[in-house]
């Protein structure tokens, strides 16, 4: 199961390159939570379910002509999948390029929770690795 | 860190027992989620330790006492505890037990997440444990 929970999450990528923001809402939960990080331009207040979240995205990349996702490293955790990656996006006024790290839970093939982390440290020990775990299992 | 977690869950029922719901307040973090078992007659999930402080109270205010009792130990896996548990009510109406495993998840000392299952292997088999 957690191997498929990474190909799905790679498909998350993928499908978001894509612009296909059906197959997107696809991968989450009707009732999916996401947290974000502290300090998150939007506030840090959590959002539920599949149509807020799916929202807060197309609100996140309208103001851009292009954006994409780029995988850095994904930890396979059994029912959480850990992933870096940089959200790069361009258009009109300066491009932008974050690095953030999500962890998200899944159940029967859909993502329940996504918690957002800043700084992939923080992520690995929130989840009980340390950056030498999360190497020696990748 | 996983001890620490662990503490806090006993602290958890150690409150609920005592009914001290200003204590349990204190375990949880601001932005709280938390996901009832499946076919709860409140779906949730409830977002907010104001939201969920509210139906703590409203669970409880169905019966005169009740009490949250561990029937397994408290699993540390990693920033989550698992523990079977028996919840029982009397009072008004019949008496209730009902038995359910529940997952919490910790950051920084605060309950961020708990999810709630009826059946304990499966809970178990989700997070990749074995009984």
């Amino acid at each position: 199961m957690s191997q498929e929970n990474v190909e799905n999450s790679r498909a998350f990528f993928e499908a978001w390159n894509a612009g296909d923001m059906g197959a997107v809402g696809e991968s989450y939960d009707p009732h999916v939570v996401v947290r974000y990080a502290d300090g998150w331009p939007e506030g840090s207040e959590p959002i539920m379910g599949r149509e807020a979240v799916m929202r807060q995205w197309e609100q996140q990349r309208e103001p851009f002509d292009g954006d994409t996702l780029e995988e850095i490293e994904i930890i396979d955790l059994g029912d959480r999948v850990v992933t870096r990656f940089i959200w790069r996006a361009a258009g009109s006024g300066p491009d932008l390029e974050i690095e953030v790290t999500s962890v998200a839970t899944v159940r029967k093939g859909k993502t329940i929770l996504v918690e957002f982390f800043w700084d992939h440290a923080d992520a690995l020990t929130a989840v009980g690795l340390s950056e030498q775990d999360a190497h020696a299992d990748s | 860190m996983s001890q620490e977690n662990v503490e806090v869950v006993k602290a958890f029922f150690d409150a609920w027992n005592a009914a001290d719901m200003d204590a349990i307040r204190e375990l949880y973090d601001s932005d709280a989620v938390v996901r009832p078992p499946e076919g709860w007659p409140e779906p949730g999930p409830f977002i907010g330790r104001d939201v969920v402080m509210r139906q703590f109270q409203q669970m409880r205010e169905t019966w005169d006492t009740d009490a949250g009792e561990p029937l397994s130990d408290f699993i540390e896996a990693a920033d989550r505890v698992v523990v079977r548990t028996a919840w029982r009510g009397a009072g008004r109406g019949p008496e209730s037990t009902m038995e359910f495993t529940i997952v919490f998840m910790l950051r920084k000392g605060r309950i961020v997440y708990h999810e709630t299952y009826w059946d304990h292997a499966e809970a178990l088999q989700i997070l990749g444990l074995s009984e």
